[in-house]
């Protein structure tokens, strides 16, 4: 009996978890390349209940004994692309990544808010060398920066100068990579070449997290949480039950 | 509690969004000024810290949205045909180099007058400085006729025909605008993060024309900003729905101890 007390209670851990996924998710509508991040609810190993109490035991059939929380996923969706006619605006159309070189060694991201730091060298937004083919940085001479154009396959260039080819990479798994916060992600995962992917100037990827499914899973869980705390209740009142009628006898 | 935290930070950068967007729309008519955007990241979603199953972490935020940065957007303003004498607007790169009395300065708007001094400054009053890095004075007794495409200062005498040219005005440039600080008045100032101002002439290589008779209004794009009014406001209310949510369950949880 206590054993239902617990399955319902790890039900109420999961369905908060759901929730505040859900509420980070929201948190982050307006920030450029950002990845939905999903909580997935799975049954927990399930156990085998035996009768024990005649000679022969048997199987009564199992038993699910709780809730878990399967590691966290990041939706690999294609958030739409919005114009913004900057020169250092970069969109990436296709499951691509860029390289960005931070203080732990390189790490990645789909926001391609970008500038050029004194001396030329492109950056993110707080600073982060975006790495060119083969990890090298990107250098564009300042004075040229107003004809700076850059091609589908990340090619930097100003007139017929080249100023270098951005890295772009995917992942095997883009499900699986792990959010650094700021943007970036990390991974263990060999980064492989994205040919599919193109890059597109004066246009940033928008978050990708669908505002009309979170809302209804965060009521969904609103009220599984509701359910399981009611579910904690009943164990609790039956309990008492126990304790009271039976010592009664 | 962590878990509440994740919510306020959103309700945050919302409203810092919006402030971003209202400083945009109030300065639709500014001449030189340049549009702000907020830039959004988001914290790092560490799902054990914030159920506190995890200890010895001392990071307050597991979770959300942040304010990173403000990008100065620096496209070209449209232009305003004036046909006035002592209005200038710079077509492409280059800032004209200003000197507020305090400290150099840098803007982008070009309603120029002479003061009672004959010292041509800016509509605040700031001199305008010359490639020489002097202010440039209008001789008594002449006017400003125009100021051609490099920057110069042409004058005439009063009842006279002939140009006299009394200096040029210069432009700067920066390797990273980003980094500049905005003081207000359409003004920038240098910082450690722009690098040092390169001064130069219009119409020489990285600079652009200086056209007179044109004023440079504000790149302030109205539908947009509007759009990203009514966007945030949403965002807004959606992060307060999450919130009350959470609220409400985690009365419930504290239901099982009545």
């Amino acid at each position: 009996m206590i054993r239902g007390w617990y399955t319902a209670a790890s039900g109420m851990v999961a369905q908060m978890a759901r929730q505040l996924s859900n509420a980070a998710n929201l948190a982050n509508l307006s920030t450029p390349g950002y990845r939905q991040v999903d909580v997935q609810v799975e049954e927990f190993q399930n156990m085998l209940l035996t009768h024990f109490e005649s000679q022969d035991e048997f199987t009564l059939g199992d038993l699910s004994t709780a809730v878990a929380m399967a590691p966290l996923e990041i939706n690999p969706a294609q958030g739409s692309l919005r114009e913004t006619g900057r020169a250092l605006d970069l969109a990436i159309s296709g499951n691509g990544f860029f390289s960005i070189q931070a203080a732990g060694g390189n790490e990645y991201t789909r926001n391609g808010v970008f500038n050029l730091e004194p001396g030329g060298r492109l950056v993110t937004s707080d600073g982060f060398q975006v790495n060119g083919v083969g990890d090298t940085p990107i250098i564009i001479p300042p004075e040229r920066m107003d004809e700076v154009w850059i091609t589908s396959d990340g090619t930097v260039q100003a007139g017929d100068d080249v100023f270098g080819q951005l890295q772009i990479v995917e992942f095997a798994e883009p499900g699986q990579i792990e959010s650094n916060g700021r943007n970036r992600y990390i991974t263990d995962q060999e980064p492989l070449a994205s040919p599919d992917s193109s890059i597109h100037q004066g246009y940033l990827e928008m978050s990708n997290v669908d505002v009309n499914q979170t809302t209804v899973d965060l009521m969904e869980a609103q009220r599984a949480y509701e359910f399981s705390q009611r579910m904690v209740q009943m164990q609790d009142e039956t309990l008492q039950m126990t304790v009271r009628d039976l010592g009664r006898v | 509690m962590a878990s509440y935290e994740i919510s306020a930070s959103g309700i945050r950068l919302q409203q810092q969004i919006l402030d971003t967007v209202a400083n945009n729309i109030s300065n639709v008519n500014t001449l030189g000024y340049k549009a702000r955007r907020a830039e959004a990241a988001d914290i790092k979603f560490n799902l054990h810290h914030i159920l506190e199953l995890q200890t010895g972490e001392d990071d307050p935020q597991s979770a959300g949205g942040l304010l990173q940065a403000t990008t100065k957007l620096w496209a070209q303003g449209p232009a305003q045909i004036t046909d006035r004498e002592l209005d200038v607007a710079v077509f492409g790169e280059g800032f004209l180099r200003v000197n507020t009395g305090a400290e150099i300065a840098y803007t982008r708007s070009g309603s120029l007058n002479v003061d009672e001094d004959g010292m041509l400054v800016t509509s605040d009053g700031a001199y305008v400085l010359g490639v020489d890095g002097a202010a440039i004075q209008v001789p008594e007794g002449s006017s400003i006729a125009r100021i051609d495409d490099t920057g110069n200062v042409l004058a005439v005498e009063v009842g006279g025909v002939d140009e006299q040219n009394i200096g040029q005005i210069g432009l700067a440039r920066f390797e990273n605008p980003q980094g500049l600080l905005a003081t207000g008045d359409s003004l920038f100032s240098e910082t450690e993060a722009s690098g040092v101002a390169i001064a130069g002439v219009a119409g020489g290589e990285g600079y652009g024309r200086v056209v007179g008779g044109v004023l440079e209004m504000s790149n302030v794009d109205l539908p947009d900003e509007m759009t990203r009014m009514i966007e945030a406001q949403r965002a807004y209310q959606l992060n307060i729905n999450a919130l009350q949510t959470l609220d409400e369950m985690v009365t419930r949880a504290l239901d099982l101890r009545r």
